[in-house]
């Protein structure tokens, strides 16, 4: 099942090679340009498209491309000359921090708020958290991100505003990312959990004796996370390539910012190597989710 | 506060993530708004780069905050009688980071570095005056005829023709000097003789330098600065009130609160910066003198100055900014007159106006408002104008080839004089890519900025960039609209730090933060 599965993701990712590819050639402008700046000379920019083949005809041009790929060399950036592949690198575990925070965060306080909504529905708990949850989905990330930063780091003094560095530069950015994730796992969580409540099972469980928590606890709610499991199994390959506004307003050094600052210079082949790269690491995390989901719930197989 | 005792236990990022907090009171912290290139001089085409170049080495020549000259690894420089001829007397005793002698040898290798096609850097033109400097770069000589070293304490240059702003081309941070050999790694380990050692970088994160104890202008007064990278203003801002930034610039639209709540912590100055829409003199109605001029008049400057540009800036009577002499702030401006915008328009053959493009860079927010702003006064004298949305790069390129009509640009010196301002935008060698975006050409013009860069006296110089600017003014190649005033923000805690016009003239050596 799993070499099947990994079968199918050689031509999606072919897919994506041809697209990242096409990107320097469809884009106006002539990327040396953007390369060497204002005032500069022919000579410098005829040896530079040499050098980067940029004459030669487009198979040849892809040959050289996918060769190099394969060897991960993603290219060196048009503007700084580091290698591509040694930036994406060193930003990818800031990343994966990050999403980590903001996922951990969103699961833990979605489904508590989730549970504790569905236990007395229509109380003001659950009127509570449903709005919070429902303001949760529809504030602008940048607002909610700026706003935090102006409550717990300019007017309490409490975390620091941005950056990088132990765990108290992780709250914020995680509670901005993770908050829509939050919102849409509570409700999701209170949802399942109404369902699984008024099912035969429950009753049977309350019928015997049970104690509330143990009902809530061990038999509602495990039943209830499958398909909270789902929608979080979605999100990961989405948090795993990187967030442009969370880490744009923390300033937080991953690959979001990266991808961003390469399309703002049109760097060219950092954005082609962010393509690449992201969309590998999207469709890995989307093929580990679902085996992890499969042997999760032995109902589902995949054919 | 708690959560910052805890974050000082990170004890390597301490200095910089936690900064002035608990970073003692011998931390500076600056910040840019993206990563630099490199840490290689040759490489010092963006803002960031040069920034950090001139922390860590030193120019022949420097600039202070103010943009005036200042001797750098030169301590003295005379010029021959023909004003072809510069020989600058090198200091004695400088020693790059890691102990090697400076010398006269360092300057010569560090400029056909520059210079050498390899290095590919785009950016050698501030030593193309230099005899024999333009054929190396193009690999048609294997020496610099004009770089002579006089043993190793003083260093001749000849130059093809006087240029009497020689001296300041030489603070630029290209050209800032590299220990010879030059370390491989210079780009990420960079070796120099400036104030700061460099310690670390963090890309997108932070860069760390530490006080260069032996530096022969004296030991910066503060023991480390740390460099934020930090996209988003707003959030530079809240760093700043936080107390974990010395200084930042106040985010547009922020300037009200800012003046209201923080009055002391602010200073303005007007930039090395020029704000105006090119108008290409060779396309359509454009070429008629009086259309330029119609276009001059229609517009209400000083509204869209005051209203969409948060009142940060001097209105441009001439495209040579307040600070720099030639500047002329009482000349008599177009000024806002619709009904003389029409009857210009008239005699020119456009009783009913006509149609045009105005390209702007919808990366610039505010500067893409502007444009709007501008078309609506256009509209109301029968000028229709089409706004045409592109990336930076794009816009500049469509300029450059003379395929827009107009743009709307901004022009940051290179170095602070004013033929930065009127060599490049209207001297006709420089058409297109070399910054004359309006094609503008007139003899006269171009043989008064020839003859200004030959002129050594600095009076005389001034006199001629006085009245070459009057003379553009005057046939309206732009629509001119304001000089940007800067608006910074310094924390109270922080004592000696100005905001410099030009951004390798704060090298933080003199600037202390209290406890």
């Amino acid at each position: 099942m799993l070499g099947r599965r990994l079968l199918l993701t050689v031509p999606t990712l072919f897919g994506v090679l041809v697209v990242a590819f096409l990107l320097l050639n469809v884009v106006p402008g002539d990327p040396v340009l953007e390369m060497v700046g204002e005032r500069a000379d022919s000579a410098t920019i005829a040896r530079l498209r040499a050098e980067l083949h940029l004459d030669d005809p487009l198979p040849a041009q892809f040959g050289h491309y996918v060769w190099a790929v394969v060897r991960g060399d993603l290219g060196r950036s048009y503007i700084t000359r580091r290698p591509i592949a040694r930036d994406l690198t060193e930003r990818f575990p800031k990343t994966v921090e990050l999403a980590l925070a903001a996922m951990s965060f969103a699961a833990v306080t979605g489904i508590t708020l989730g549970v504790l909504a569905a236990v007395r529905p229509g109380g003001a708990f659950d009127r509570i958290a449903m709005l919070l949850a429902y303001l949760g989905v529809s504030f602008p990330v940048y607002w909610v991100g700026l706003l935090l930063i102006l409550l717990f780091a300019v007017t309490l003094h409490w975390l620091p505003p941005s950056g990088s560095g132990g765990l108290a530069y992780l709250i914020l950015p995680a509670a901005t990312l993770g908050m829509r994730s939050l919102a849409v796992l509570a409700r999701m969580t209170r949802g399942a959990m109404q369902d699984v409540l008024s099912s035969d099972f429950v009753r049977t469980a309350r019928a015997k004796g049970l104690a509330e928590l143990a009902v809530v606890g061990r038999h509602a709610l495990r039943n209830a996370l499958i398909p909270v499991i789902t929608v979080l199994g979605l999100d990961v390959g989405n948090y795993l390539t990187g967030s442009l506004l969370t880490e744009t307003i923390f300033a937080w050094p991953g690959v979001g910012r990266y991808v961003l600052s390469a399309i703002e210079k049109r760097d060219l082949p950092a954005i082609q190597g962010s393509i690449l790269f992201l969309s590998v690491v999207f469709v890995l995390v989307n093929l580990l989710t679902d085996v992890v989901y499969a042997k999760a719930d032995p109902r589902i197989a995949y054919d | 506060m708690r959560l910052f005792r805890l974050c000082a236990a990170a004890a390597p990022l301490m200095l910089v993530a936690c900064g002035s907090k608990s970073g003692g009171a011998t931390a500076l912290a600056y910040y840019e708004t993206y990563d630099p290139r490199s840490l290689d001089p040759a490489l010092s085409t963006d803002v960031p780069t040069g920034e950090m170049v001139s922390y860590v080495f030193d120019g022949l020549t420097a600039f202070d905050v103010n943009g005036r000259l200042l001797p750098g690894l030169a301590d003295r420089w005379t010029i021959g009688r023909d004003g072809q001829r510069y020989v600058f007397h090198l200091r004695p005793g400088v020693r790059f980071h890691d102990g090697r002698a400076f010398t006269a040898a360092d300057v010569r290798a560090t400029f056909l570095r520059v210079l050498d096609p390899a290095s590919t850097g785009g950016r050698a033109w501030p030593l193309y005056p230099i005899v024999g400097a333009q054929a190396y770069a193009a690999r048609a000589a294997t020496e610099v005829r004009g770089i002579q070293v006089l043993g190793d304490t003083a260093v001749a240059f000849d130059l093809t023709e006087p240029l009497a702003i020689f001296p300041k081309f030489l603070a630029m941070p290209v050209v800032a000097i590299v220990p010879s050999p030059a370390p491989a790694d210079l780009a990420a380990h960079p070796v120099g003789t400036g104030p700061w050692r460099f310690v670390a970088w963090q890309h997108d994160d932070y860069l760390l330098f530490a006080k260069n104890l032996g530096y022969w202008g004296g030991a910066p007064l503060a023991d480390t600065l740390s460099v934020r990278i930090i996209p988003e203003p707003l959030t530079q801002a809240a760093e700043l009130e936080a107390g974990r930034l010395s200084a930042v610039e106040v985010p547009f639209g922020e300037g009200s609160r800012w003046r209201a709540r923080r009055p002391d912590w602010l200073q303005g100055k007007p930039a090395l910066r020029v704000t105006y829409v090119a108008l290409n003199t060779r396309r359509g109605p454009l070429t008629d003198l009086r259309v330029r001029q119609a276009i001059n008049y229609a517009v209400n400057v000083p509204e869209i100055l005051r209203t969409v540009w948060d009142g940060r800036g001097v209105v441009a009577r001439g495209a040579i900014p307040p600070l720099l002499a030639g500047a002329d702030t009482s000349r008599t401006g177009y000024g806002f007159d619709a009904a003389k915008a029409r009857r210009l328009l008239a005699a020119a053959g456009y009783p009913s106006g006509f149609e045009i493009q105005l390209w702007r860079s919808s990366s610039n927010v505010v500067l893409g408002r502007v444009a709007q702003a501008v078309q609506a006064d256009l509209e109301k004298v029968g000028i229709r104008v089409e706004l045409v949305d592109r990336d930076a790069s794009s816009q500049r390129q469509a300029a450059r080839s003379g395929k827009a009509d107009m743009a709307l640009l901004d022009w940051w010196a290179d170095y602070p004089d004013a033929d930065n301002f009127l060599f490049p935008l209207f001297y006709s060698g420089n058409f297109g890519p070399g910054g004359n975006y309006a094609f503008y050409r007139d003899a006269i013009t171009d043989s008064l900025i020839l003859r200004a860069r030959r002129t050594a006296d600095d009076a005389a110089r001034t006199a001629l960039y006085r009245r070459i600017d009057e003379r553009v003014y005057r046939a309206a190649p732009w629509l001119y609209l304001w000089f940007p005033v800067d608006l910074w923000a310094k924390h109270p805690k922080v004592q000696g730090w100005e905001f410099p016009v030009i951004s390798n003239g704060q090298r933080w050596t003199g600037v202390r933060r209290l406890p």
